[in-house]
């Protein structure tokens, strides 16, 4: 009688912390999820992108620069001023403004930024994990996949514990569909 | 996929079992410190007698047993009622056309 109580002590034992080694591999990987959800992408491809980056900056600066001052013929010196009246009126501080310096340099030498740019990014990228764009929803599916069974073993061992009469609690962000599967 | 909204009916059970377990402790913990409260507060105004430093004592232990089991209590009903909550939305969003 006493072996008896001792095994099923030593089977809950043993079930508790299955289910303990299954909530350490879910946690792990959730975080292998998030990893490969915010992994940049590979320096090929951000190339083009920062290609983009620079002629949006670049035509933002064109098309952004203020040169009203510049351009108005009543314009004097380094203050705008404009004669009413037979008076001068100060309506402006200098003949054009530069908008973002960033556009300016973009505008002005976009090989120099392209270079910089991409030796600073292939710097950050050393030692880095990236995921191409076509791999990346194939690799998130693939850990969902892990992720799910892991957590539809998880709540089977809690229901066969609860069957023989033990309380595990569940965790609170449990993913709904391994709690209520029905198993057909 | 076919869900099973009786164990859903089952773990909101559980919460209200859980919440009702937590007020029962609430109420005790709150008796038990009147007691040890009283049971001070008469040990400021004379010497109390072996028997009752003894029994004041059963009573500090008691209250710190009963705040632990409270929290217990606290965090199963906190645990089961986000747990539900979950899986409610989840129905909802699986129940919608």
């Amino acid at each position: 009688m006493t072996r008896k109580t001792f095994n099923l002590a030593d089977a809950v034992k043993s079930a508790k912390a299955h289910v303990d080694n299954l909530r350490i591999r879910i946690e792990e990987l959730k975080e292998k999820r998030d990893q490969a959800q915010n992994a940049p992408l590979p320096l090929d491809e951000l190339a083009p992108k920062i290609e983009r980056w620079i002629e949006a900056k670049a035509s933002a600066f064109r098309t952004g620069i203020n040169l009203s001052g510049l351009l108005n013929p009543n314009a004097r010196g380094a203050d705008l001023t404009l004669e009413v009246k037979g008076e001068p009126v100060l309506v402006g501080t200098s003949y054009a403004s530069l908008p973002q310096l960033d556009g300016l340099a973009c505008a002005l030498m976009p090989e120099k930024v392209r270079e910089l740019l991409l030796s600073i990014v292939a710097e950050r990228l050393k030692d880095v994990e990236t995921i191409p764009a076509n791999e990346r929803r194939k690799r998130i599916e693939k850990i969902e996949q892990e992720l799910l069974a892991a957590e539809i073993e998880e709540e089977s061992a809690i229901t066969e514990l609860e069957a023989a009469g033990f309380d595990l609690s569940r965790r609170p962000d449990a993913d709904p569909r391994a709690v209520l599967a029905v198993k057909d | 996929m076919r869900y099973d909204e009786q164990k859903l009916n089952r773990l909101r059970q559980q919460k209200e079992a859980a919440l009702a377990a937590a007020r029962g402790l609430s109420q005790e913990v709150s008796d038990t410190n009147a007691a040890v409260r009283h049971a001070e507060n008469e040990a400021r105004r004379r010497e109390l007698s072996p028997l009752e430093k003894k029994n004041l004592d059963t009573l500090r232990t008691e209250l710190e047993l009963l705040r632990a089991a409270q929290n217990e209590a606290q965090e199963r009903w906190n645990n089961l009622g986000n747990l539900v909550i979950n899986l409610e939305g989840f129905i909802s969003k699986e129940a919608r056309p």
